[in-house]
């Protein structure tokens, strides 16, 4: 069985959207039950600021990658192994 | 809320401290084609994921209000997403104000809890970790019998 390291890339995606669904969430609240008070706006900006960061730091790891490698899983039933080309 | 920042410092350092045990014992564990990629989008969804719960629990904890007036006081009380329950109680009404400052921190930092007991249908409005609590429960104490004067003086001057 052969596939591409991407595979892995795609569900990383699928985790981002989902955590972007909450941080909106997380971001909605505070603007709206929060005091409508200078320190919200701050925290919420903080917040916002860290997170982008955080994704700017794993954008530049991830572009270093050759996502098209292949794997290779299982080329034998009688010695299993995984195999990078 | 001193304890979950502690815990989700825990959390931050834990991986940092995994990945020096295991670039001593094995180091050439980072160096292969897959587990080099697989270590990072897991590392990236790690911290996204901390930094993330770390915000739930401060919204949890930063959305939860006492307000105290002269005529009442109201508990808002933010329970998870998408929950919030409100209490409001007429200051008159207040029975009892207990403080409480239990430990060397909440000592040194001068933060506890003030319980007040109302004859209501929520009976009881707990202020959790508060600053100053003595002073809260001073304050309150002599709100309600500013209250009940004004009350009594009132009824005096109907009749």
């Amino acid at each position: 069985m052969t596939f591409q390291l991407s595979v892995f890339l795609y569900l990383y995606f699928g985790f981002l959207a989902i955590w972007l669904i909450f941080i909106l969430t997380a971001v909605y609240h505070m603007l709206k039950f929060g005091f409508k008070t200078v320190s919200t706006l701050l925290i919420t900006v903080l917040f916002l600021l860290v997170a982008v960061s955080m994704l700017a730091v794993s954008y530049g790891f991830i572009s270093q990658i050759d996502w098209q490698t292949e794997i290779s899983l299982f080329n034998s039933f009688t010695q299993p192994d995984i195999i990078i080309n | 809320m001193l304890k979950k920042i502690a815990f989700f410092v825990f959390l931050t350092i834990l991986p940092l401290v995994l990945f020096f045990v295991i670039a001593m014992s094995q180091p050439q564990f980072f160096g292969g084609k897959i587990t080099y990629p697989l270590m990072i989008l897991g590392a990236s969804a790690y911290y996204l994921f901390i930094w993330l719960f770390f915000f739930f629990s401060f919204i949890d904890y930063y959305l939860d209000v006492w307000l105290i007036t002269n005529e009442r006081i109201i508990d808002i009380e933010q329970k998870g997403f998408f929950s919030r329950v409100i209490s409001e109680h007429k200051i008159f009404r207040i029975q009892d104000v207990t403080s409480e400052v239990h430990g060397v921190l909440p000592t040194i930092l001068r933060y506890g809890e003030v319980y007040v007991q109302t004859a209501g249908t929520k009976q009881r409005f707990n202020f959790r970790q508060i600053p100053n609590p003595n002073k809260v429960r001073d304050m309150i104490i002599k709100l309600v019998e500013r209250k009940k004067r004004e009350i009594q003086n009132e009824e005096k001057n109907n009749i």
